[in-house]
């Protein structure tokens, strides 16, 4: 089942099916680590509907809430 | 005279290494023609002069930005004798995933395992003989920021660059699927490609990979194209997901394999750096975190900078200036001159320094420590709605003291765009001398009310700028997307040389502006051409904003000096008292266009260095334009409403 990592609760792990979105957007990510096939686990949210803090395989990153509504993974 | 090159990914110690070991000399320089820079340095290593160049820290070598491109392009032109690949440690599997672009290049390359360090703290143990043999490569595990390991890191380099055989490696076969796909697109590539030093397999992978400046070179080839895309669709359907990501995955895990094979991973320890960073990232502590950090970074800056100012401005013009004023009297030219010239100097010395040192060693150190990327994530939200990136709210909050470093601060940000409308933003802050202007103008005589309204207004203004501005220029990437590093100790000698060498760059910029501006307005007065500064500009004080004649000077020429702007002001109307000279409506006026026409020269110049003379034109044209407008309406307001 798939769902939006924006809608992933803080504190899970997923793993990333598949990244919607420009050829930019996909590049800006994979670059980051995030690509199907990755364990993310999402750390923390800002406050105020604010972004996402993940864990990448020991790398920390943060990306804006769209962007991660961009990003489908699996629980 | 050998020269290495520096490549590796943000945030992996690469240029802790490169000031380790150029020290203080070191030129930064652009790519020709573009505004990427690279910084040079010649430096000796183990007895030898080497030329050491910094390339910029990039992600991958893709061509998705100027700052890949170029690195990328500097590497296959071969202009490096060796390069060596800093990697951090603790993130070895991202960082190979680095290393194998690299590979692909085909130039001999060492690897500089950075931040040892800190892998026994993670928990990470690696086996550096493992690793340099999967890779077929030297491997020199180092601590840059306490130099360990650098000169053997160095002296490996040599040896790679008199016998590049020893280290260049080939780079390992993708999946068979992949092989295949590539094999296929080598097969269709027209016959004569070679560009660049750029082979046939490096093309087929980087076509495959959607790399814009290879697609660009076979745009026009559509009996290729057409080929093309029938690998290319072949390869996306087996692997259900586009080709460009099929390659990622495959360098993924590649990389993955070999940190498998050469980590053994451990239980980390916590220690202090974990708990202070959940306290700055904490969705709602954070904030206050946040709002702490700035706090203090202003009171630094601006109690060490009023400490100094007084004595500094007291001592200057006593020693110097008052003596040559005598010694030339000031209704000759050369005493006019000399004086303009050594108020300039003094007001660079005494009124900005003091502000602009502090400010770069506070900036300084939170970049270090690593703070900045965090206070950009959790701001991001508040910019976002306003079209800019998290990182710009330093610039801005700089910018009421004052718009020049706020500018030279514009550089934490890495896109250019973000840069141009930062910096423009800036232009419309209220630095302190226009706060100055509507605290001593509109508070003094009409009231604080009135004061605040204007820098309400001035906010209002600012995020509408900002938000007309962000979907003027669309943004590259749809939102924030930033790495973020472990938190560091700073190390003194770096941050040291790091204020330094912006510091370098300020000076020989805005002071020399300041000095010309100084001696510019003192000529003016020699001269008397007040009246012809005045009779010009008729048409904005007298039609259009309902100005005496007399304020002209004082109203644009402030951008000269806009902390003497109401010292201009009384001097022009001949009298301290203003009320007798201006109506509350009239105040009200220049003071509003005061807040948003440039701040001075000194921020148009910084503008045009650090960004470009096109935004530094079209930002002054776009202050002009606002201050009129708003300056105008203001006018016609107070007819409408009794001040």
């Amino acid at each position: 089942m798939s769902v939006r990592l924006s809608d992933v609760q803080t504190g899970s792990s997923c793993t990333v099916l598949k990244i919607r979105g420009s050829l930019r957007v996909r590049q800006h990510l994979a670059k980051l680590g995030v690509l199907p096939g990755i364990k993310v686990t999402v750390e923390k949210e800002a406050g105020f509907r604010g972004g996402l803090l993940l864990d990448i395989q020991g790398k920390k990153i943060g990306i804006g809430r769209t962007v991660a509504a961009k990003v489908l993974v699996e629980l | 005279m050998i020269r290495i090159a520096i490549a590796g990914q943000p945030n992996s110690g690469k240029s802790t290494l490169f000031n380790q070991v150029a020290g203080y000399r070191q030129i930064t320089s652009n790519f020709p023609g573009k505004t990427v820079q690279y910084v040079l340095s010649k430096v000796s290593v183990a007895g030898e002069v080497t030329e050491l160049v910094d390339l910029p820290g990039t992600y991958s070598l893709t061509s998705s930005d100027d700052a890949e491109l170029e690195a990328r392009n500097y590497i296959l032109r071969g202009e490096a004798d060796v390069v060596i690949n800093v990697i951090d440690a603790t993130l070895l599997g991202r960082s190979l995933e680095f290393t194998l672009q690299l590979m692909q290049l085909g130039k001999p390359f060492v690897i500089c395992l950075n931040m040892m360090d800190e892998t026994e703290h993670k928990g990470l143990k690696i086996n550096i003989e493992k690793l340099s043999r999967l890779l077929g490569l030297p491997v020199v595990p180092t601590v840059a920021s306490r130099g360990k390991g650098v000169l053997d890191l160095f002296v490996t380099a040599l040896k790679v660059a008199r016998n590049p055989t020893i280290a260049t490696p080939k780079p390992p076969k993708f999946s068979s699927d992949v092989e295949e796909a590539i094999s296929d697109v080598m097969e269709i590539l027209p016959k004569k490609t070679k560009h660049a030093g750029v082979d046939k397999k490096l093309s087929a992978i980087k076509l495959l990979e959607q790399d814009e400046l290879f697609w660009d070179k076979f745009r026009d080839d559509s009996g290729f194209i057409k080929k093309f895309e029938l690998v290319k669709s072949r390869l996306e359907a087996d692997r259900g997901m586009p080709s460009d990501l099929v390659i990622s995955s495959e360098r993924h895990a590649i990389a993955m394999a070999w940190f498998e094979e050469a980590v053994t991973v451990t239980q980390a320890k916590i220690g202090l750096a974990h708990k202070a960073d959940e306290i700055m990232t904490h969705p709602y502590l954070g904030y206050l975190v946040a709002a702490a950090v700035l706090y203090t970074l202003f009171q630094f800056i601006f109690i060490a900078g009023s400490v100094l100012q007084e004595p500094l401005m007291t001592t200057f013009t006593q020693y110097i200036i008052t003596p040559v004023d005598t010694l030339l009297g000031r209704d000759t030219l050369p005493g006019a001159l000399a004086n303009g010239l050594l108020q300039g100097v003094a007001a660079g010395l005494a009124v900005n320094l003091p502000y602009v040192v502090p400010l770069l060693i506070g900036l300084a150190v939170l970049e270090d420590v690593g703070y900045l990327p965090r206070a950009a994530f959790m701001l991001d939200t508040f910019m976002h709605r306003v079209g800019l990136h998290g990182k710009a709210i330093f610039p801005l909050l700089l910018g009421y003291g004052c718009s020049v470093p706020a500018i030279m601060a514009t550089r934490i940000m890495e896109s250019r765009r973000d840069r141009m409308i930062t910096s423009t933003l800036v232009l419309l802050v209220p630095c302190s001398g226009r706060i100055i202007v509507i605290l001593g103008l509109v508070g003094f005589y009409i009231g604080m009310n009135a004061a605040f309204a204007i820098l309400a207004l001035d906010l209002v203004v600012i995020m509408a700028v900002g938000f007309v501005l962000s979907r003027l220029m669309p943004q590259v990437t749809p939102g924030l997307i930033l790495e973020i590093p472990d938190l560091r100790r700073p190390i003194p000698k770096i941050l040291l040389q790091k204020t330094w060498l912006r510091l370098k760059e300020f000076l020989i910029i805005a002071w020399p502006i300041l000095v010309v501006s100084s001696v510019i307005l003192s000529l003016i007065e020699f001269y008397g051409i007040s009246n012809i500064f005045n009779n010009m500009l008729t048409p904005l004080t007298s039609n259009l904003l309902g100005l005496p004649l007399l304020t002209g000077v004082p109203l644009v020429l402030s951008i000269l000096r806009k902390e003497l702007a109401l010292i201009m002001l009384s001097e022009a109307l001949d009298t301290w008292d203003l009320s007798l000279a201006l109506t509350h409506a009239q105040m009200l006026t220049f003071a509003v266009f005061t807040t948003f026409f440039i701040p001075c020269f000194t921020s148009i110049g910084i503008i045009g260095k650090e960004i470009g003379w096109k935004t530094a034109i079209q930002s002054t044209l776009l202050t002009l334009l606002l201050a009129t407008l708003l300056a105008t309406m203001t006018r016609f307001l107070t007819t409408l409403i009794p001040v």
